[in-house]
């Protein structure tokens, strides 16, 4: 079962020439043209049934796509917005007045002193905002590219992959980055929530088994807390509540009690642990086994909390640089 | 001078026959995204659907436009990812006033309203209606310029 948030247009035609037409991009880019011609013929159907709305922010998204080809072409920017200053004040406008249509229709504009990365990264975030994660993985998986070296990238990707509905990708790629000795604290709490979260509709049995693979490296993080300088107190928190998850699941409930607790006392008033804390005293009372409804979409709740509060920061870092 | 423009194969200087997409004709039912599907007779009715058009050139969606057309007009044609062997046409809409061929322009301006569809101005067979399509080959010319 997808577990995939719909467009903006909640429209399934729109989401699904969005998926082809990114196919397109990757056929295109590796000059495989029977198969982009097959892919062609079969947007056709989709296609009939966009508005002229969505049609226009598709033909966006084609013209975005080039970007990982690196063979993208900009239109110019008027007088006015050609001054480096003026584009950026505008760009940041849209962004902070969360206008994202017209955050990726500035950024389609030539602004040399804007990296790729940075464009990058913020395209990704505007196709977010829009409803389409399937997009945005795919401009955040380049920013990672460009910069691997800035894991804030990383934690992203896996977070736009996991949400386009793509569990098996996004665990494959969590245990890849669970796995990877150069992983930050963050990457890993991220990728240890997405193990947890992608279990959703598994066997009990495959949970268990991810859960005892996620506790070692969460635990590991917790303890070491020169390696938790600088992490967010809300990073530290979903560490907790992804460690309570694990080990509830596995029915201990007293530790698992204790690891929300101490969540919250990391990060006062965090929601995801409150909950979790109140469905394993439900849980324990009733029917003495941890409900995986209620988990998963408390740790995803947790994991937007962080994502509002990475974009503000990395944005921030961006205008400064471009002005 | 009113134009309508279609993105088609080519067949020497013309846009080429058939009933496939990129043809100068309609899809038929069971096709896999079909213009029209005909009664149990084979025929088709005006309103119907038809074989599609759009208003401008700039309005042609992206899948329309030959990529090779990027570099040439890259502030129009961002958006190109249209098969390189494809070719934009365009015909004046007076070639499709009510009557002329048998057939005639129907914008279909509530679903969409830079697109149209050339549809049989009269009760007739999808047979007939592809040879009447097939018959304004020579009146249409190439249209890439933005």
């Amino acid at each position: 079962m997808r577990n995939t948030i719909m467009s903006i247009y909640n429209d399934s035609s729109f989401d699904e020439y969005e998926s082809l037409l990114i196919d397109l991009s990757d056929a295109i880019r590796l000059q495989d043209n029977h198969r982009a011609d097959e892919i062609r013929r079969r947007m056709e159907g989709p296609e009939r049934k966009l508005t002229n709305d969505m049609m226009e922010r598709l033909d966006g998204l084609a013209a975005d796509l080039y970007m990982l080809s690196d063979s993208e072409l900009f239109e110019r920017a008027d007088p006015y917005e050609a001054v480096p200053g003026h584009i950026v004040v505008e760009l940041r406008s849209a962004w902070e007045s969360e206008d994202w249509t017209s955050v990726l229709t500035i950024l389609r504009k030539r602004m040399p002193f804007l990296s790729a990365e940075h464009r990058a990264y913020l395209r990704a975030v505007a196709y977010d905002k829009l409803g389409q994660p399937g997009s945005a993985f795919r401009f955040m998986d380049y920013a990672s590219h460009i910069n691997p070296a800035d894991q804030t990238y990383q934690y992203f990707a896996l977070a736009y992959l996991n949400q386009s509905g793509n569990a098996e990708s996004a665990a494959f790629r969590a245990g890849q980055q669970l796995d990877d000795p150069k992983s930050a604290p963050t990457v890993i709490i991220g990728a240890a929530a997405t193990l947890v979260q992608t279990s959703r509709n598994l066997p009990r049995s495959d949970f268990v088994s991810r859960a005892s693979r996620v506790i070692p490296f969460v635990t590991d993080i917790l303890n070491n807390e020169a390696s938790l300088s600088g992490t967010p107190r809300e990073v530290i928190a979903l560490a907790y509540v992804t460690l309570g998850f694990c080990l509830a699941g596995l029915g201990d409930f007293d530790k698992a009690g204790a690891a929300y607790k101490v969540a919250l006392e990391v990060d006062p008033g965090n929601g995801p642990a409150q909950v979790a804390l109140g469905t394993l005293v439900e849980d324990q009372e009733y029917t003495n086994s941890v409900n995986l409804e209620y988990m998963v979409p408390t740790t995803a709740t947790n994991a937007n909390l962080l994502n509002v509060k990475f974009e503000l920061e990395k944005a921030n870092q961006i205008w400064a640089e471009a002005v | 001078m009113g134009r309508v423009f279609r993105t088609m194969k080519s067949q020497g200087s013309k846009p080429l026959c058939g009933d496939e997409s990129f043809e100068l004709g309609v899809t038929v039912y069971p096709h896999a995204a079909p213009d029209v599907t005909p009664d149990e007779t084979r025929c088709i009715k005006p309103g119907a659907g038809g074989m599609s058009v759009f208003a401008a050139i700039k309005q042609l969606p992206g899948r329309l436009i030959p990529a090779r057309l990027r570099e040439l007009y890259p502030e129009d044609f961002q958006k190109a990812v249209g098969g390189d062997d494809l070719t934009i046409w365009c015909i004046n809409i007076e070639h499709f006033r009510s009557g002329a061929n048998d057939l005639m322009l129907r914008w279909t301006a509530e679903e969409n309203p830079r697109h149209g569809s050339v549809e049989p101005s009269l009760i007739m067979r999808v047979d007939d209606m592809q040879k009447s399509l097939c018959s304004t080959a020579d009146l249409w010319e190439v249209c890439e310029t933005p």
